[in-house]
């Protein structure tokens, strides 16, 4: 019975945990924050498909001009991967001391 | 952790005692090879087959994406050798075999046998030992989605990967590449470079399979990468490459990590949370590691059919074009884990390559969201199209068009 308890107990602790991870808000919707030891590095992100990053200067635009951190109306392979969602969605920037001075990737040894 | 839980076998060693396929009974048989990402998807629709008033017994053989292509290119003949040949059995056979059960194996005749279908899990531009010229009897289309990612143990604390920190931890040697906490190669695991898994993964990450400083397996198999990363004595610094179907077997015993790709603000799962499995993000374009799986097969030139009709058969109920009153095979399909072409709202036209939207001719989205695991869908119900506005009555679903 005692076991039985505790496993009750542990049970809702971990819910609670559970819900505390996924309602952890950056402020940007729903994202998530991983819990990384490590600071974001706010390097700009190298790749094949230009053009400003949402959220960035130049980015989407709410209907009232303000800047958002997604797009509603994707068409581009950039819009269409940062395109709004309700999905979850998490914030990852890790520093990798590697990565150029312009956030590009260095080519392989 | 055993292959009967994930429903994917090994296969490294040929049984001493196994029977004639061709021996086996008189249903026709179509011999695959297959990915061993698409083996749960093949017994699945084998287990249908086999018990169909029209039956066809399945008779695959898991393999590389790139090997399987070649040998379909050439043709070489499906034969006896180090990788199983496994049957689907008859309810007569074996009454209580399952696609969860372990799957049989037999002999093909000596000599070999023609492989009716090689069914691959990447895109073939992926692979570099083809010949530079289809043959022109050999036609290749796309079918299901297969997505792909990146797993940890349980235990790990990881939740993300960055497609950079991918370049970084799989692209350098050891821990040159500074991506913590990957920095063991002998903890990142991987497939060799014509496995579709390593071929996929690797293009998100702006690496060729062949680029990929991992360690493979001595089977090159998903069973032994789940199994190293599951079952890994240092969880924070292990990570995989396999693809999703086969993660969603195993979800009690490793993570996948949600994805961000180049230019991309957030990570995603492949599924709306990490506990769905609706692919939501891999068919709206914001889970990346992904790609068809190409059905290869021998063809009449003149109609465009497979010259073998049950092949042709098993193309059409996987493609969705036909449903026999017994065999539904997009139904198997969603169960195995992939995306009917008819769910997808953006397309690619190589790995790695950029998404553009999509427009399926016969949208089944709604359909694919009320079948999946847990699934459920806001679309509308309807027995015809009366009732569903601009859009069209489809598998009793209101779909768009």
């Amino acid at each position: 019975m005692v076991t039985r308890g505790i496993a009750v107990v542990v049970a809702v602790l971990a819910s609670m945990s559970a819900v505390g991870f996924l309602a952890c808000d950056d402020g940007s919707g729903n994202a998530v924050k991983e819990q990384n030891p490590v600071p974001d590095s706010g390097t700009p992100q190298p790749g094949v498909d230009g053009g400003p990053l949402p959220g960035d200067g130049g980015g989407p635009t709410l209907p009232d001009g303000a800047p958002s951190d997604c797009y509603l109306d994707p068409k581009t392979h950039l819009e269409i991967i940062n395109a709004c969602t309700d999905a979850v969605r998490i914030t990852k920037n890790p520093t990798l001391p590697l990565l150029l001075g312009d956030g590009g990737l260095p080519p392989l040894p | 952790m055993g292959a009967s839980v994930l429903g994917v076998g090994v296969g490294l060693a040929k049984p001493a005692d196994a029977a004639l396929c061709s021996a086996l009974g008189a249903q026709p048989i179509v011999y695959i090879e297959n990915g061993d990402t698409q083996e749960p998807l093949v017994k699945k629709l084998g287990a249908q087959l086999i018990k169909s008033a029209t039956p066809i017994r399945l008779v695959y053989k898991n393999k590389r994406t790139c090997d399987l292509a070649l040998d379909m290119y050439t043709p070489n003949p499906l034969v006896a050798d180090a990788i199983a040949s496994k049957y689907i059995p008859s309810p007569a056979e074996d009454p209580t075999w399952t696609p969860l059960s372990a799957t049989p194996s037999c002999d093909p005749d000596p000599g070999g046998v023609a492989i009716g279908l090689g069914i691959g899990a990447t895109f073939l531009s992926s692979c570099t030992n083809l010949p530079a010229t289809k043959p022109a009897d050999l036609a290749i289309a796309n079918g299901p989605v297969q997505s792909y990612g990146f797993i940890v143990p349980g235990a790990s604390s990881q939740i993300a990967l960055a497609a950079q920190e991918g370049y970084f931890a799989y692209g350098f040697a050891g821990n040159t590449g500074m991506a913590m906490p990957w920095l063991d190669q002998a903890l990142r695991f991987s497939r060799g470079p014509t496995a579709s898994t390593a071929l996929t993964c690797a293009a998100a990450i702006g690496l060729k399979g062949s680029q990929l400083k991992g360690t493979v397996p001595v089977g090159n198999t998903s069973t032994e990468v789940l199994n190293f990363v599951a079952t890994s004595g240092s969880p924070e610094a292990t990570i995989g490459l396999m693809g999703t179907e086969v993660y969603d077997g195993a979800r009690n015993v490793v993570k996948l990590l949600a994805f961000k790709g180049f230019n991309q603000r957030f990570a995603y799962f492949p599924d709306f949370s990490a506990t769905s499995f609706d692919k939501k993000n891999v068919r709206d374009g914001h889970y990346l590691p992904w790609a068809p799986t190409p059905y290869i097969t021998r063809i009449d030139v003149g109609t465009g059919k497979a010259i073998d009709d049950n092949v042709q058969r098993v193309i059409d109920l996987v493609f969705g074009t036909r449903v026999d009153a017994d065999v539904n095979g997009l139904d198997q399909v969603i169960a195995s884990g992939l995306v009917p072409e008819c769910a997808m709202s953006v397309q690619r036209a190589f790995d790695g390559g950029d998404l553009s939207l999509y427009a399926p001719p016969e949208p089944c989205a709604c359909y694919f969201e009320s079948k999946v695991p847990q699934g459920s869908t806001q679309c509308t119900k309807c027995t015809d199209s009366s009732t569903c506005g601009a859009g069209k009555c489809r598998r009793g679903y209101c779909e768009v068009r």
